[in-house]
């Protein structure tokens, strides 16, 4: 374990990966929480804002308008949270959502399956792109951007050659799952607070959370180390690719219908945006849940809060790439903050072992 | 690459009959799919062969290609031009070349033709449709959000004109959103944060029927009664889902300005044909047709797509 946890790699991994001393890892997870940390301050601090300038912003139903307006891109940034910590990143997710969706809204209206098999077979749609993915990125080692950024025009093409105008139609259990609520909770809601569970789960529970932020600290370590990089990777893919596939119906759902120019179209760039700025390292090995959820949040808020207050486009296209540039220095304030406290750790021990010498 | 071709290979193209037609976010809207597939058999019967770029929003990607089309030596360019005096200089570069420039809904200096719509007086009508409605139905009084698109100069257009006909007939009515919407996920999403802030917002009119078809879904999520008297929801372009509500009848949308998909397909590739004949053509507008709840007219654009 030395390999993961060495102090000349300031990223930091979960406590559990960390240097075994009690100091270091107070210090590993105070920095991750001061990082984490300003994100919920600036959700806080906006919303305040958003609250005293609309009267309908603080209220249930609009949450309810925000968490389900930002599902599907939450069921993906749960699972693309995972992949780009082991060091990966699938940015063909935008249009694997619309052949998803495709594939589901024509598997209702052409092929004439139930329900159940439509999302069985959107699912399947999403999940067999990310095995493609996953087996040239994960197993053969392919440029994870360049291959998913070529799978992002060729998934659109094909949907586009598969059906090129719009289906709909899709009946009462895709109205369901678009509208609908489950025990009061609304399906989709459903849908993202289990996506970031199952993630957060893996993270913090299960070994196989700990290889991931292993390979995402040092792919060629934690191959020398035995452990089963490339299957891994394969899974990872195809998690995101399934949800991916899941995202697709989310939305078919919403709209009753799939457009297989626009579904999906550009939900990779907010995926991306929501996971970094929730602290992932877009080099991987570091990140949490909590951060992602946040980030997920914090979009989600600006979004709606810019609307209700009828803020022209134009400014909110200021403060959506605002946000990225927030993004882009929490990043490097949280390296910074690491490689600062991870710097005095060592003069420390170097002081310490000085002494104990003399 | 396109300069490594040899002289005879670039002739050969540009005798090949090429009408090159550049349309951004062409794909992405069912309407104008099927109008350019009409210009495909269109062309395909007059001996040409129709080729369309999608460059997205990406107006980079889109100068790239007409660039490359110029050095191929394309005979006729058809070209949307999303903020027109960007491409002033590349119509200029074709023209020089010996290409026809067609542009499509506006017009440049430098073109032989505009082929399209009148995209302010087309939004015009529909403003004023509703605001006749408004009058009628609500006595001039009504909340109404507007989803546009400022992004792009057409998208401008279809917004003024919708607000200046709708403040013409209802100059009472109180606007209470404008944001920008182009497809269903956008105007669904929008639609729901507007409905949020203003619960008795009881018009919306869009520049794209999938925006207000999106805004029809978010009435209804809403909770909303889907066929309120007092509710009035109306875009533009004429898509299957938005006339097939139409031809229902009995919801709060109630008006399309449809665009005659087959009349604008044709008079692409034959204004190119003409123009290439050595004819002076001049602009050929083909007007966008009111269609409104119930109305017969819904039934024969739907036929004219494929849909019924």
């Amino acid at each position: 374990m030395t390999l993961l946890t060495g102090t000349n790699d300031t990223r930091a991994a979960p406590p559990a990966l960390n240097n075994p001393s009690v100091k270091g890892r107070q210090f590993s997870i105070s920095n991750d929480t001061v990082v984490t940390n300003i994100l919920v301050v600036a959700l806080v601090v906006m919303m305040l804002v958003f609250s005293s300038q609309s009267s309908a912003f603080f209220t249930l139903s609009n949450f309810e308008v925000i968490v389900t307006n930002y599902a599907a891109v939450g069921v993906v940034a749960a699972a693309m949270t995972l992949l780009v910590i082991s060091g990966n990143v699938d940015l063909s997710v935008g249009s694997n959502i619309g052949l998803s969706g495709m594939v589901t809204a024509l598997s209702i209206t052409n092929f004439g399956l139930s329900a159940g098999m439509a999302v069985a077979a959107g699912i399947a749609t999403g999940a067999g792109i990310g095995v493609i993915n996953g087996l040239l990125c994960g197993v053969l080692g392919f440029n994870a951007i360049i291959v998913t950024l070529g799978m992002l025009a060729l998934l659109r093409g094909v949907t586009l050659l598969f059906n090129s105008t719009e289906v709909y139609g899709l009946g009462e259990t895709f109205f369901w799952i678009g509208n609908g609520d489950l025990l009061g909770i609304p399906v989709l809601l459903w849908a993202v607070v289990l996506a970031f569970g199952a993630v957060a789960l893996v993270t913090s529970t299960t070994i196989w959370g700990r290889y991931i932020y292993a390979v995402g600290i040092n792919r060629q370590a934690a191959f020398l180390a035995a452990l089963p990089v490339r299957s891994l990777l394969l899974s990872l893919h195809i998690a995101t690719g399934a949800a991916a596939g899941l995202a697709g119906i989310l939305l078919a759902g919403r709209l009753d219908g799939a457009s297989p120019g626009s579904l999906g179209l550009q939900l990779e760039m907010q995926v991306l945006t929501i996971v970094l700025l929730g602290g992932v390292a877009f080099a991987g090995g570091r990140g949490r849940v909590f951060g992602v959820i946040t980030a997920w949040l914090f979009l989600g808020v600006l979004d709606n809060g810019l609307t209700l207050l009828n803020v022209p486009p134009f400014v909110q296209l200021v403060a959506s790439g605002l946000a990225l540039v927030f993004a882009a220095s929490l990043d490097a304030f949280g390296n910074l903050l690491r490689s600062r406290t991870s710097h005095r750790r060592l003069v420390k021990e170097q002081r310490r072992n000085a002494n104990e010498h003399n | 690459m396109l300069v490594l071709v040899p002289l005879s290979m670039r002739e050969a193209l540009a005798e090949e009959k090429i009408i090159a037609i550049s349309f951004p976010n062409s794909s992405t809207i069912g309407a104008v799919t099927t109008s350019l597939n009409q210009s495909r058999a269109k062309g395909a019967e007059m001996g040409y062969k129709v080729v369309v770029d999608d460059p997205g929003a990406d107006m980079n990607k889109q100068i790239n290609t007409l660039k490359t089309w110029i050095q191929q030596k394309v005979p006729v360019i058809v070209c949307v031009t999303p903020q027109p005096a960007v491409f002033e200089s590349i119509a200029k570069q074709a023209r020089e070349a010996g290409i026809k420039w067609i542009t499509y809904g506006e017009t440049l200096k430098n073109q032989d033709a505009t082929v399209g719509y009148a995209q302010y007086d087309d939004g015009r009508r529909l403003g004023e449709y509703a605001g006749q409605w408004i009058a009628e139905k609500l006595g001039g009084k009504a909340k109404v959000a507007i989803l546009g698109y400022q992004k792009a100069s057409w998208g401008q257009l279809r917004g003024k004109g919708i607000k200046d006909g709708l403040l013409a007939k209802v100059p009472d009515v109180e606007i209470v959103a404008e944001q920008d919407a182009i497809n269903p996920s956008d105007g669904l999403n929008v639609t729901r944060a507007i409905l949020q802030a203003n619960p008795d917002v009881n018009v919306i009119l869009g520049i794209e029927d999938p925006a207000t078809e999106g805004a029809y879904k978010a009435w209804v999520a809403s909770g909303k009664d889907k066929a309120d008297p007092n509710g009035f929801i109306g875009g533009m372009d004429g898509t299957i889902p938005a006339l097939t509500l139409l031809k229902d009848g009995g919801t709060v949308y109630r008006a399309s300005m449809a665009i005659p998909l087959k009349g604008v397909g044709d008079a692409i590739v034959t204004t190119a044909d003409r123009l290439l004949k050595g004819e002076n053509t001049g602009d050929t507008i083909v007007p966008l047709e009111l269609v409104t709840e119930g109305s017969p007219k819904a039934a024969d654009y739907l036929k004219e797509q494929g849909a019924l």
